[in-house]
């Protein structure tokens, strides 16, 4: 149950680091970005004000952020799933 | 949790009887609460579909005590019984997409299932090398492109695209979806193909099948409930899916959900049609989730949790 349970918050974790369409279409980025996702900054970057250079590399430097992250999140479940188990 | 130990434990819980109903009864009304969470949005959308603009902005939510059900959403798209018979051009419209996104989501499911399900069995049975890596590095690398944010991928994709001449067409929308859903297909198949036990297809090289003939004749009919259920996942995801498809596709290939969020126009919102759209899109799936619901929890559940 709990293994189960922290497979699943860390599957929502990094599907939600990926959110950006229900962004893009109901707040657009909201009042001044108050409501941007990372995900829909960049899109938003370089689709609608076409700052090709500037939202790729925001792209990569959050692909490398995530990469981090994630990493870091998995060996810890691991960790403490070792523990517990 | 259910140990049904004698005497002693069964009076203290004969005893403790109250309470157990009292947990049940918190149990069930947070499962309702949840419940109705989770439909609501549903149902506003569907009653939106049938309101007119008063209803929408005054919030009125029960058909025929606070509002008069019409036909006005389904109308405005062609779908309502007085306008069925005619010519209507945003029905048209909505078909079209609705052929996109079925052509789309189904030929990149079937694509996916069949490469996702050979890689797992690979995976799975076979043991490989390439330099430092094993079949457990392998594996894991297939199921990091879940961590990969489609906006990492969607500016090379759509460069990519316009070099291939794939923008805007079905073929590069399947090519998008494959890579999207396989992962998941390969981390699903896995499992199913890890619940098989070996000595089935032993007994199958024995009686002189080669590799192939035992996945074939043995291994895939006896996982093919995991492969359905991993197709109607991917399917359902592919459907949903609105990032790759705003971006790759403009006329001819657009789907459905990038229809629905092109409604909101310069003078405000139809909501009435939006909602109808919208209804009319999830339709399928609400099909799919009620009469196939039993395939896809039997063949996720199956392998995954021993």
């Amino acid at each position: 149950m709990g293994f189960v349970s922290i497979t699943a918050v860390i599957i929502r974790i990094i599907f939600e680091l990926k959110l950006a369409d229900i962004v893009i279409n109901v707040t657009a980025g909201g009042p001044g970005g108050a409501t941007d996702t990372v995900s829909s900054f960049i899109y938003r970057e370089y689709r609608d004000r076409s700052n090709v250079g500037y939202g790729t590399m925001l792209a990569v430097f959050y692909l490398v952020l995530i990469i981090i992250f994630v990493t870091l999140l998995l060996n810890f479940a691991a960790r403490w799933m070792r523990k517990v188990a | 949790m259910a140990t049904y130990a004698p005497s002693l434990l069964g009076v203290l819980r004969l005893r403790y009887r109250p309470k157990r109903i009292f947990g049940r009864v918190l149990i069930y009304s947070a499962l309702l609460l949840w419940t109705f969470i989770c439909l609501f949005p549903i149902y506003w959308t569907i009653s939106t579909s049938f309101k007119v603009a008063v209803d929408v902005t005054h919030g009125h939510l029960i058909p025929w005590l606070d509002f008069q059900p019409s036909w006005k959403g389904w109308r405005s798209l062609g779908l309502s019984p007085d306008t069925i018979g005619e010519i209507s051009n945003p029905r048209e419209e909505f078909l079209q997409r609705f052929e996109n996104s079925i052509v789309a989501s189904v030929g990149a499911s079937l694509v996916a299932c069949t490469i996702g399900s050979l890689a797992a069995y690979g995976l799975n049975r076979f043991k490989y090398k390439f330099g430092p890596w094993r079949n457990k590095d392998i594996s894991f690398f297939f199921l990091s492109q879940l961590i990969l944010p489609p906006v990492v991928l969607a500016l090379p994709f759509l460069v990519l695209y316009r070099e291939l001449a794939l923008l805007d067409t079905k073929v590069g929308l399947i090519l998008v979806y494959t890579l999207m859903v396989l992962p998941i297909v390969i981390w699903v198949m896995r499992d199913q193909f890890a619940a098989i036990p070996t000595e089935l297809e032993e007994a199958a090289f024995i009686d002189g099948a080669s590799v192939w003939g035992a996945f074939f004749r043995i291994v895939v009919p006896i996982a093919l409930p995991g492969m359905v259920a991993s197709f109607i996942l991917s399917v359902i995801l592919c459907w949903n899916e609105y990032f790759f498809a705003s971006l790759l596709t403009s006329t001819d290939a657009k789907t459905l959900p990038v229809m629905v969020a092109s409604q909101t126009g310069s003078q405000g919102i139809d909501w009435w049609s939006m909602a109808a759209l919208s209804s009319a899109a999830i339709a399928p799936l609400v099909f799919i989730g009620i009469f196939l619901e039993r395939y896809i929890v039997k063949g996720l559940t199956a392998g995954a949790v021993k």
